[in-house]
């Protein structure tokens, strides 16, 4: 009983900390970050960043499922979204561009307006891929990943 | 400065106003797209000893003062595509030539059939792709520097051919592998002096490279294999043909070893690096030469760059030297023209030519499609081999030594 006594504060405080820490995590995701989309019949469940990387800047462009991809840029969110996937400015990744376009390799993604653009193209095309804000998320497409998550190991790389 | 804007083509001072105007031609979507890149550029050569040109196909350099010729140009890309599969593009370039005149090129002209992401087949007239990066040279918004390395880009290089290329890509581990065939004929003329060009059009080229993308990294493997033929024309053609007419067997001798045909062999390495702010480059070739004429060479360049906010300053350092070990041999007569690809040489007590450039520079992206690029180059080129490369109408009292600086604004639209 003593021990308990004695104890029982600490426990006490240690089931807080857990709850708190646990709500932290349960925390509604954040309405404004970029999630990537796919189509639902498109047999993905998730993609890694670096196949993501394959099919944004045209080096392959083929899902798992072996479908082409059609890769959807979002346009005012685009220096979010390559900032996130491979750390480079949209002057960088122009500059990209500008040596596969002028060297007949490959065409940039297709650029969408707006996230209902994004949604229309996606749920459209079971190879097109996509990335909008959560906000603008319907449930006519499916989330493969979280890009927040991916800047997250980026950092995590950078600061072993 | 007003010299310089005499020189430049009309069309190429008001290109900077219809750059802004079309900013996202780059990410045009229709079956049928117009896309363009240009260079607006000026170099100032501190030394007076040699004209700086920037690759083979100037026929006169920059020297003791300043030019728009030597970085400027313009491209246009008209391309057509009815399907996933097929697609027909055109790609015009304008820049200062052989010729001295600003024609433009054909430098692209094919029909592409891309039946999956795994296969890829162009014919028609293609880009020189024998090193990393060297098909989009004239694409100066696609790079950091002012100009791609010299000592590696500028010599021992054409700029297109007639042909096909085989594209093959497959996912292998964690990364990419692909390779790519080609073969066909070169299509350049390439300046000798401002009276004289040679024409290598015809000269049979075969090739491929494999590479292997893993995130960041980039590898690469290449071999060439050129069987180079040439007619020489123009001032220099003249006093050749005079010399094989007149019926003396050592000056006849002379004018058939300048034009002989010979086969060379482009063996390169490289290794990209591109991880976020970080773009790094190590490249290598070695050039195996057959003919008695043109000794092995090495070259190579190591590039380094780190953008901080909106600029990205680099810094290069590129080289080119014959193999020590040549022996020329006691026949070889005492001065005779080399191919034109690789210039004219002295070759009396030729030892080991060759050339080296430390570069540092700066990029500046103002706009998300135009930079502005500012260079200083520091080359150093040894006494043996100030006859040839890069540099036109040297003084016989040149150190070898130049400074550089160069000032570009790169756009694409």
């Amino acid at each position: 009983m003593k021990t308990l006594w004695r104890t029982g504060p600490l426990l006490l405080a240690l089931f807080l900390v857990m709850v708190t820490a646990s709500q932290t995590v349960m925390a509604e995701p954040d309405p404004e970050e970029l999630v990537l989309v796919v189509n639902p019949a498109s047999g993905i469940t998730s993609l890694q960043r670096t196949e993501v990387i394959n099919l944004y800047m045209g080096r392959f462009r083929q899902l798992p499922s072996g479908t082409t991809a059609l890769p959807i840029d979002l346009y005012d969110a685009r220096p979010e979204f390559y900032r996130l996937l491979a750390n480079k400015t949209l002057s960088e990744i122009n500059s990209y561009w500008a040596r596969l376009v002028f060297s007949g390799r490959a065409s940039p993604p297709r650029q969408a307006q707006d996230a209902a653009e994004v949604l229309d193209i996606v749920s459209n095309n079971k190879g097109a891929i996509g990335y909008l804000r959560r906000k603008d998320l319907n449930d006519t497409v499916q989330v493969a990943a979280n890009l927040a998550v991916w800047a997250t190991e980026q950092t995590a790389q950078l600061e072993p | 400065m007003i010299k310089l804007t005499r020189n430049l083509p009309r069309a190429l001072q008001v290109l900077p106003l219809l750059a802004l105007l079309a900013s996202t031609g780059l990410y045009a979507e229709s079956d049928f797209t117009v896309r363009g890149f240009g260079t607006l550029g000026i170099a100032h050569n501190s030394s007076d000893g040699a004209g700086f040109t920037r690759d083979i196909t100037q026929p006169k350099g920059v020297k003791g003062g300043t030019s728009g010729h030597t970085d400027s140009r313009l491209g246009l890309q008209l391309s057509y595509r009815p399907s996933d599969t097929w697609e027909a593009t055109a790609q015009l370039v304008s820049h200062y030539n052989y010729d001295g005149k600003y024609s433009p090129d054909l430098t692209w002209g094919f029909i592409k059939y891309n039946p999956s992401e795994e296969l890829e087949l162009r014919a028609g007239r293609l880009g020189w792709d024998v090193y990393m990066l060297a098909d989009s040279r004239d694409v100066g918004y696609s790079y950091l520097w002012v100009r791609p390395p010299v000592e590696y880009y500028g010599i021992l290089q054409f700029s297109k051919l007639n042909g096909v290329d085989l594209v093959v890509r497959k996912p292998v581990g964690e990364g990419l592998l692909w390779g790519k065939l080609f073969a066909g004929e070169a299509a350049d003329k390439l300046a000798i002096d401002e009276h004289s060009y040679a024409d290598v059009g015809g000269s049979q080229l075969v090739g491929g490279h494999i590479n292997y993308q893993l995130s960041e990294w980039q590898f690469r493997l290449g071999y060439t294999h050129l069987e180079l033929g040439y007619d020489i024309k123009g001032d220099f053609g003249d006093l050749l043909d005079m010399l094989e007419a007149s019926g003396n067997p050592v000056l006849t001798g002379i004018a058939k070893g300048a034009t002989a045909d010979a086969t060379y062999h482009f063996m390169s390495a490289g290794i990209a690096l591109d991880r976020g702010p970080l773009q790094a480059q190590l490249m290598y070739t070695y050039l195996d030469s057959e003919s008695d004429m043109v000794p092995d060479f090495h070259s190579g360049y190591l590039s380094v760059g780190y953008r901080l906010g909106d600029w990205t300053p680099y810094m290069s350092f590129s080289i080119i030297a014959a193999r020590s070990d040549i022996d020329m041999g006691a026949g070889t007569p005492s001065t005779a023209p080399l191919p034109p690809a690789f210039g004219t040489v002295n070759i009396a007590g030729i030892n080991h030519p060759g050339q080296h450039t430390l570069s540092l520079g700066a990029r500046y992206d103002f706009l998300p499609n135009m930079a502005l690029k500012l260079q200083v180059d520091r080359s150093n080129v040894r006494r043996e081999g100030r006859q040839w490369m890069l540099w036109r109408d040297i003084e016989a009292d040149w150190n070898g030594r130049a400074t550089l600086f160069s000032a570009t604004l790169d756009f694409v639209f």
